[in-house]
């Protein structure tokens, strides 16, 4: 199966979810992930693939921009046009307050010697620092789902959180 | 193969160049504001439609012919679905094409007043004025997809 997890942009809040979902996070040193508020890994926007659950699932991040209701149904309904198993992709938003804000930072990442660049990180440090505890949650309730949707009950104790 | 034609509302231009593509419009001369209007969602998109692909229609060749309002997303949306189609495996089997080059001025007027404000008798003809002025360019875009099409299907 394939997740994709969406947002208004595929580097920044859905990135940390993706890491957390895979439990590849030290706790809150998300600024150190791999990709993270490297916005040339999304400007094809190809999803941006993070790495293969537990159970073989890929999982990816997907930017949208700032309609991300919009999008994901455009992409749900793309998928069911090209015939896709529902149980093939597994489409999940990531939304949380601050969310534009951080999409808004990252169109300044064209200004010169860095500065944009900084303004993109400053901004979603900030925000993701405030709203870690409701991206993690996030990140449990798709743990919680993919394993209802692989059919395991077992106990995931990584994120502190039980299935079933 | 799935065509995707999309545009800001799905209900005008995105609509036009679908019944383009499906024969649905003469394209040796302009359409009649009757004719427009007889199309399957022309100017009748609700709001709550946004980002639902829509079928509008297969052709002579088995291609399924479709159309979807997406606002504002831009042409990032191409990249989107193409980038998708690449990782479900599909992409040789979906076309998708941005038609918001195309919209002119009257078109957005148009549009705006009878979808946005619902000033339909005052909206529409402007609009249909625009989609007139626009049809010869969307009957390029459309022969351009096709001729595309054609010929990836040789190689």
């Amino acid at each position: 199966m394939i997740i994709l997890l969406v947002g208004t942009t595929g580097v920044h809040h859905t990135l940390v979810a993706a890491h957390l979902y895979l439990q590849n996070i030290p706790a809150r040193e998300f600024t150190q992930l791999n990709g993270y508020c490297d916005l040339s890994l999304e400007c094809s926007g190809f999803p941006v693939n993070i790495g293969c659950d537990r159970y073989g699932n890929s999982v990816y991040t997907l930017g949208l921009g700032r309609l991300v209701r919009i999008g994901s149904r455009a992409i749900n309904s793309f998928s069911q046009i090209v015939g896709v198993d529902p149980s093939q992709l597994l489409i999940r938003e990531i939304r949380i307050p601050g969310e534009l804000d951080i999409w808004a930072a990252s169109k300044t990442n064209w200004m010169p010697l860095g500065i944009g660049n900084g303004i993109n990180r400053l901004v979603a440090d900030h925000i993701i620092t405030r709203e870690y505890n409701r991206i993690k949650s996030e990140a449990s309730r798709l743990v919680e789902q993919v394993a209802l949707l692989q059919g395991v009950s077992d106990n995931m104790t990584g994120l502190g959180f039980k299935v079933g | 193969m799935k065509i995707i034609y999309h545009c800001f509302g799905g209900s005008h231009s995105s609509v036009t160049a679908a019944a383009i593509h499906l024969g649905l419009l003469p394209t040796n001369r302009l359409p009649s504001f009757r004719e427009l209007m007889a199309l399957p969602h022309f100017d009748k998109t609700p709001g709550e439609v946004y980002g639902v692909i829509r079928f509008m229609g297969r052709t002579a060749e088995g291609d399924e012919v479709y159309t979807l309002g997406k606002k504002n997303l831009g042409s990032r949306l191409d990249q989107v679905f193409m980038g998708l189609a690449e990782l479900l495996g599909v992409k040789d089997q979906v076309v998708v094409v941005n038609t918001m080059h195309h919209v002119n001025v009257l078109m957005m007027a148009g549009g705006f007043l009878s979808r946005r404000l619902g000033l339909v008798s005052l909206g529409r003809p402007i609009l249909v004025w625009g989609t007139r002025l626009a049809f010869p360019q969307l009957v390029q875009a459309v022969e351009t997809v096709k001729n595309e099409m054609m010929r990836g299907e040789k190689e």
